[in-house]
């Protein structure tokens, strides 16, 4: 690079504090961004999380017309793609309380069902000394958010209105006891699930359609369930979790295009600034323009240092506005603890604790997005220097 | 081939006056710049000599008639071409000194190595030779803001020096200094003009350092008169 080059965009951007309100508007502007980007990549991971390990598993193999048995389904062949396979029989239910009321999902489910993976989601509260298990009344586990709902804890009964699946049949009440407690952070999910004994889900859901099997991938496999599809054997019916929760599944996809939208034209909008600030820059040095082009700069070099001038701040100002915004980001979970302690209600639709994920692919492509359209602004507005004649220092004199 | 060799230059400026027409400030003008040797100009204010000198430097084309800097016919270059010939072939100088205010006096002096593309470390020698030659080892580091009228001066000259430029062109270059500062420019310029063999264009008012050239122009009525031929 020319060394007049260098040398003149060292000293504007040392010199201007324009240049400097520039980088700090870049980086207000890139760290709510990227923040809000991890913060909605992250949610929408843990939120998926919730309802594959708690309610729906990777994938659900049902019994199908005509096909095989679900007790016959073999999995010891792909054990590579296949982390766990569990017997889930559910179903819906009135819960009552002395006090309340919840419409829940009952989820039969074996001992063996929170295995360590599920564990990372759940946090089960069992009290140390347990209700005698020789009592006829069966015990059932539920969320602390349902628990709050109903005024209940563990040892108090409730009873479930059973809704059959055979609209033939009559709803019937049965009582239960809450023997345990759990929480996943996601009030939305929680407030739907209760769990109970696979045997006893057996008992108030007979039908066939009410059992299946939960699948748990391993994690090589998450992105690629349609091979593990492939790969399992046929007589079954297979589904994917995101097929019988398409409205969340369509919600997320929906608003993760609509936010990444909304930044990109952010990011527009402070790219373009940095064509005003180039422009009033021009418009500051009209006189060491022309000095420097009566010394011998070209146009074409002039506007090469203005342009690396402009271009280094909003460099600079995007990578702090990065690292600001990383740093924000990978710390939302105890910023979002901080803000649900204040009592902010519409908190309950999001986790509170959740695993960050950084989308370095929609940060990359916000930062392109800005370099693209600052790149081109700049250019565009720095092409009136053309007009700067050393000349202009004779006639302004 | 001269370093500046203007050709029948008549140059027209539209009167500020609306319906003013046109006036003709230079007519048919030529003038040859040898190769190591001083021209001046004097003459009345307002009577062209700027102008002149703007149309030698390339800085301002002319209505009619050629420019020539060392045989090449600056009409026929384009911006870049236009712009590396003044770096490299001439050194301004001019009454207000021109300097780049935010840079120290050490990065004017070197503004115009650096355009050409020299290395830093290279700039910076000959740009620190030539500020110790002409007093100014101590003020290298100081922004133009923090010297005198007569240093600012120097500064431009080194500047006006740095490509070892073939022609210097000069426009009232002791016009804005006192007495005693203007004497050691005067004497400094042309001391080093003729030390370093470089042709030097001057326009003044002062007839004493005009005569100190080897050629005087007096320009009036739009054209040149000599007033002091080559000896």
């Amino acid at each position: 690079m020319n060394p007049f080059v260098t040398l003149w965009s060292r000293k504007r951007v040392l010199k201007r504090g324009r240049l400097t309100s520039c980088m700090i508007l870049i980086a207000l502007v890139m760290a709510p961004l990227v923040c809000a980007l991890i913060f909605s990549d992250s949610m929408m991971e843990g939120i998926t999380s919730k309802y594959i390990y708690l309610s729906d598993g990777h994938l659900q193999v049902s019994w199908e017309e005509g096909g095989k048995e679900l007790s016959r389904f073999d999995s010891s062949g792909l054990k590579d793609m296949i982390y766990s396979v569990d017997e889930v029989t559910s179903g819906y239910a009135l819960m009552y309380s002395s006090t309340a009321t919840a419409s829940i999902m009952v989820k039969g489910v074996a001992d063996d069902y929170f295995n360590e993976r599920r564990m990372e989601q759940i946090t089960i509260g069992i009290p140390s000394q347990t209700t005698a298990s020789s009592s006829a009344v069966h015990g059932i586990g539920v969320s602390r958010t349902t628990a709050e709902e109903l005024q209940v804890g563990i040892g108090d009964r409730v009873a479930l209105m059973i809704v059959p699946d055979d609209p033939d049949k009559v709803l019937r009440p049965v009582l239960c006891r809450i023997d345990w407690i759990f929480y996943s952070g996601y009030d939305q999910l929680d407030g739907l699930l209760c769990f109970t004994d696979v045997e006893y889900a057996k008992t108030l859901y007979g039908a066939e359609s009410s059992t299946c099997l939960e699948v748990l991938v391993t994690p090589e496999y998450m992105e690629k369930l349609d091979d593990v599809i492939a790969a399992m054997e046929d007589g079954y019916d297979i589904s994917k979790w995101n097929e019988h929760n398409i409205s969340v599944y369509e919600n997320f996809i929906t608003s993760r295009q609509m936010i990444l939208i909304i930044l990109l034209l952010v990011v527009a909008v402070a790219a373009f600034y940095t064509a005003s600030v180039a422009q009033q820059m021009v418009q500051d040095d009209i006189q060491d323009i022309a000095i420097s082009k009566l010394i011998g700069a070209s146009d074409s070099l002039v506007r090469k240092s203005a342009f690396l001038s402009v271009y280094a701040v909003t460099v600079a100002g995007m990578l702090l506005g990065i690292i600001l915004g990383l740093l924000i980001g990978c710390n939302l979970g105890p910023i979002l603890t901080w803000l649900s302690s204040l009592g902010i209600k519409s908190l309950s639709f999001y986790l509170l604790d959740f695993d960050i994920t950084v989308p370095w692919l929609q940060v990359l492509l916000i930062s392109a997005c800005l370099l693209v359209i600052s790149f081109l602004a700049i250019n565009i507005s720095l092409r009136r220097t053309r007009r700067i004649t050393p000349m202009r220092l004779f006639t302004s004199l | 081939m001269h370093p500046i060799e203007l050709k029948s230059i008549t140059k027209r400026f539209k009167a500020t006056e609306k319906g003013g027409g046109e006036i003709t400030i230079l007519e048919n003008l030529d003038l040859v710049v040898p190769q190591g040797k001083s021209v001046a100009i004097i003459g009345k204010s307002g009577s062209g000599k700027s102008t002149l000198l703007h149309i030698a430097g390339g800085l301002d084309s002319p209505s009619e008639g050629q420019v020539f800097c060392n045989g090449t016919e600056l009409s026929k270059l384009d911006d870049k071409a236009r712009s590396m010939l003044r770096n490299n072939h001439i050194g301004f100088i001019f009454q207000a000194n021109l300097l780049l205010e935010d840079f120290t006096a050490l990065e004017n002096v070197m503004v115009p190595a650096m355009i050409s593309g020299r290395r830093e470390k290279e700039c910076k020698e000959r740009a620190v030779e030539l500020l110790t030659k002409l007093g100014l080892a101590d003020r290298m580091n100081h922004v133009p803001g923090k010297l005198s009228g007569g240093e600012k001066q120097r500064v431009a000259i080194c500047r006006a020096l740095m490509n070892s430029p073939e022609v210097i062109l000069a426009d009232e270059p002791t016009g804005a200094l006192d007495e005693e500062n203007a004497a050691e420019v005067e004497t400094l310029l042309l001391d080093l003009v003729k030390e370093e063999g470089r042709s030097l264009l001057l326009v003044t008012h002062n007839q004493d350092f005009a005569f100190r050239c080897d050629t005087v122009y007096e320009l009036k009525n739009r054209n040149l008169r000599e007033e002091k031929a080559l000896s």
